[in-house]
């Protein structure tokens, strides 16, 4: 009676393979396949090889979107990870007061609609208005164009991705910490480890397969963002906020080129992919308690 | 409990059957697609009202959407063989969705109906033409026009814009029209929009260059003419000081600064007036024809209607389309919303009659369109358009200031990739 059917466990599985395989395998493969095709979504789809590939790599403001990319995850993983990480450490204190409402008001960005937050920090951003400028000329700092200076657009955005993730990986982190048990830090005490020791030799190593998870999450997140800049600078201004995704939704939504933007969409595939399994080897090792 | 839900399902599907059998038994049904804004929508539901009363066998179901999802759901929907049978469209969608073949060649249609086409203004037919026939007929005709603040004016002691205003009496205006505090300016002169690239083709038009070869193979605006505009839109930024950078104007959309009163003039089209009598209702504002260098240059802006290609009910679709050009509806749309002038001549002719021609907010405008032109509009408009919005950004922005020359080429090298493709 225990198992009485071996086709039970997947009748059970059944309603999320079905969800999975029709929105996210299918759609892969059919995106893998229409990577080898030029299609404008109205004339049958003709098949030219890797002809997209090739342009993709002649193409410069795809290699820039490349670029683009790599340089927002590198910055919003580094500094999200490590404040999400400080402060999941301080909230995990005892004595600190009003624990509960710290952590909801840091989690908060996390459940609030990226397209609402891009909307008021565009207005927080604004040079002229702005509160970061207001805040600056209280310090008699020079003033920044923000968004609509090339140079600080990019950094602009990674402003706002710190701050919207860091609550989400604190949240996590602090799991991890209330996992840890409470013996190895006594133990530690007793022989006398200082609060370096023990954050470096228990809370750390033992941290590590939560890292890796967040680290992996975050940079694969970085590499997915697209509403912020949709909403804030539509990749502009000239180019420097162009990224992987917005260039996809670009040639497929914009300028209809469904080809093209699904070969986009596996090489972005391919450096998660990769990133991933580097992540993967590099932490695995670690893992040794 | 099963064979109950069963059986009231079936019973609700032959009662839905049997209703929309009964309704609809000898009527065709076409979908018409619409963008606008809640006024221009009431007016497009008080046209299929009066279309319905005068068609009863033909149900018109009206739909609505964002003028930026128009295009998607057109080609979408196209793909999925269910498209809308009658759309509204801009300038910049007509000859990219002919191209593609979404739309219904109309040009049979009007054969048959000379009286009716010949009636249209030649010049904005252009915008939805493509390979010599007309895939979609316009429906709202524009152009630019210099819109200026008059109570600005009077304050900075600058007198009115005229038709006969030249760059430079233009640029030395805005210069006295730009008011600074503590370093600081609070009022610009003028605001420039340099993200569409039909602004910059009419200040290339002026200056006596072209925008595309004769066949549309090339772009052709990296040209001395191309550099004098541009160097000219840097002059008013950098030398007159009197219009904010592109990066400085991006904060704040320049119809929007300009009903706000914190700038004097813009260049832009009639379809600020309903916003600006509804919104800015103490604004006093005047219009001038476009001020010009070598020549004078305007361009054809048009919203058309057309077909799309799969539609079934290709008659009843034509009708709509037809009954939406007639006098009545035309004028009706310019009666109510104030916005865009009629397509036709009989209508504008009436209009003028009545009125119109007395009317300073319509004038020069109107004037405009003598000397106004379809030649920007490309089937690749929409991957051509950032191209030249980067370089033209790239050139006046005050961190970047890339040799006009040089923005140009790149632009125009670029452009042409895509359109020798």
């Amino acid at each position: 009676m225990i198992i009485a059917n071996k086709k039970t466990p997947y009748l059970f599985l059944s309603g999320s393979l079905i969800i999975i395989t029709v929105f996210k395998i299918i759609p892969i493969l059919v995106s893998l396949i229409m990577s080898f095709y030029k299609w404008d979504l109205v004339s049958n789809p003709v098949f030219i090889g890797t002809k997209n590939f090739i342009d993709l790599f002649k193409d410069k403001i795809f290699l820039l979107s490349v670029y683009n990319t790599f340089y927002y995850s590198l910055g919003t993983t580094v500094f999200s990870v490590i404040i999400g990480l400080v402060l999941a450490l301080l909230l995990n204190k005892k004595w600190i007061k009003g624990k509960q409402l710290f952590r909801s008001l840091f989690f908060l960005p996390a459940i609030c609609s990226m397209v609402a937050i891009s909307m008021i920090w565009m207005w927080m951003f604004d040079p002229n208005y702005g509160f970061f400028n207001y805040l600056l000329q209280l310090v008699h700092l020079p003033q920044l164009r923000w968004l609509s200076d090339p140079n600080m657009a990019m950094p602009s955005l990674i402003l706002l991705a710190i701050w919207a993730n860091i609550g989400y990986n604190m949240v996590l982190f602090i799991a991890g910490l209330q996992g840890i048990p409470a013996h190895l830090y006594e133990a530690a005490q007793i022989d006398g480890a200082s609060h370096f020791r023990q954050l470096w030799h228990i809370t750390l190593p033992l941290l590590n397969p939560v890292t890796f998870f967040v680290v992996t999450m975050q940079i694969i997140r970085s590499f997915q963002v697209f509403s912020q800049i949709y909403v804030m600078t539509q990749g502009g201004p000239v180019n420097k906020t162009q990224v992987l995704v917005y260039y996809l939704y670009q040639n497929g939504f914009e300028w209809f080129k469904m080809g093209y933007a699904s070969s986009i969409s596996m090489i972005l595939l391919l450096i998660v992919f990769l990133l991933t399994i580097i992540q993967n080897k590099l932490f695995d090792d670690k893992i040794a308690y | 409990m099963k064979r109950n839900v069963l059986l009231t399902s079936l019973m609700l599907l032959l009662v839905f059957s049997l209703v929309s059998v009964n309704a609809f038994a000898a009527k065709t049904t076409i979908r018409f697609n619409f963008f606008g804004n809640l006024n221009e929508i009431a007016v497009a539901k008080q046209w299929v009202k009066s279309f319905e009363a005068k068609n009863p066998n033909i149900v018109v179901d009206f739909e609505s959407i964002g003028s930026n999802e128009i295009s998607t759901k057109m080609l979408t929907s196209n793909a999925g063989g269910n498209a809308p049978d009658v759309t509204r469209m801009t300038h910049a969608y007509g000859q990219s969705w002919a191209s593609k073949g979404i739309l219904l060649d109309l040009t049979p249609f009007l054969k048959r109906e000379s009286k009716f086409y010949n009636d249209f203004i030649a010049g904005p037919l252009d915008i939805y033409k493509y390979n010599g026939k007309q895939y979609g007929l316009p429906h709202t005709l524009m152009c630019r026009g210099l819109l200026y603040n008059k109570d600005l004016f009077d304050k900075a002691g600058v007198k009115y814009p005229t038709s006969d205003w030249k760059w430079t009496d233009f640029a030395t205006a805005a210069q006295k029209l730009t008011v600074k505090q503590d370093g600081r300016v609070v009022q610009w002169g003028f605001q420039l929009d340099p993200t569409v690239p039909g602004m910059f083709a009419l200040f290339l038009e002026q200056a006596g260059g072209q925008f595309f070869n004769q066949k549309k193979s090339k772009v052709t605006f990296d040209s001395p003419a191309g550099v004098e505009a541009l160097q000219f839109w840097h002059e008013l930024i950098y030398k007159y000081e009197a219009s904010p950078s592109p990066s400085v104007g991006s904060q704040l959309n320049h119809e929007q600064a300009f009903k706000l009163g914190k700038v004097a003039m813009i260049i832009s089209g009639p379809w600020n007036r309903p916003v600006l009598e509804s919104e800015a209702p103490n604004l006093h504002y005047g219009v001038a024809e476009l001020p010009y260098n070598k020549t004078r240059s305007n361009n054809y802006l048009a919203d058309g209607i057309g077909i799309w290609a799969g539609t079934k009910n290709k008659a009843a679709a034509w009708k709509l389309v037809h009954f939406i050009m007639e006098k009545e509806q035309q004028n009706l749309w310019w009666n109510t919303l104030h916005s865009h002038f009629p397509v036709t001549k009989s209508s504008l002719n009436e209009l003028m009659e009545n009125g119109l021609k007395n009317d300073q907010l319509a004038m020069p405008f109107i004037k405009g369109l003598d000397y106004s032109k379809a030649d920007v509009w490309n089937p690749r408009f929409l991957e051509l358009q950032p191209i030249l919005v980067r370089e033209l950004q790239a050139a006046l922005d005050e961190g970047i200031k890339k040799d006009p020359q040089k923005a140009l080429n790149d632009a125009a090298k670029d452009m042409n990739n895509i359109l020798s493709e």
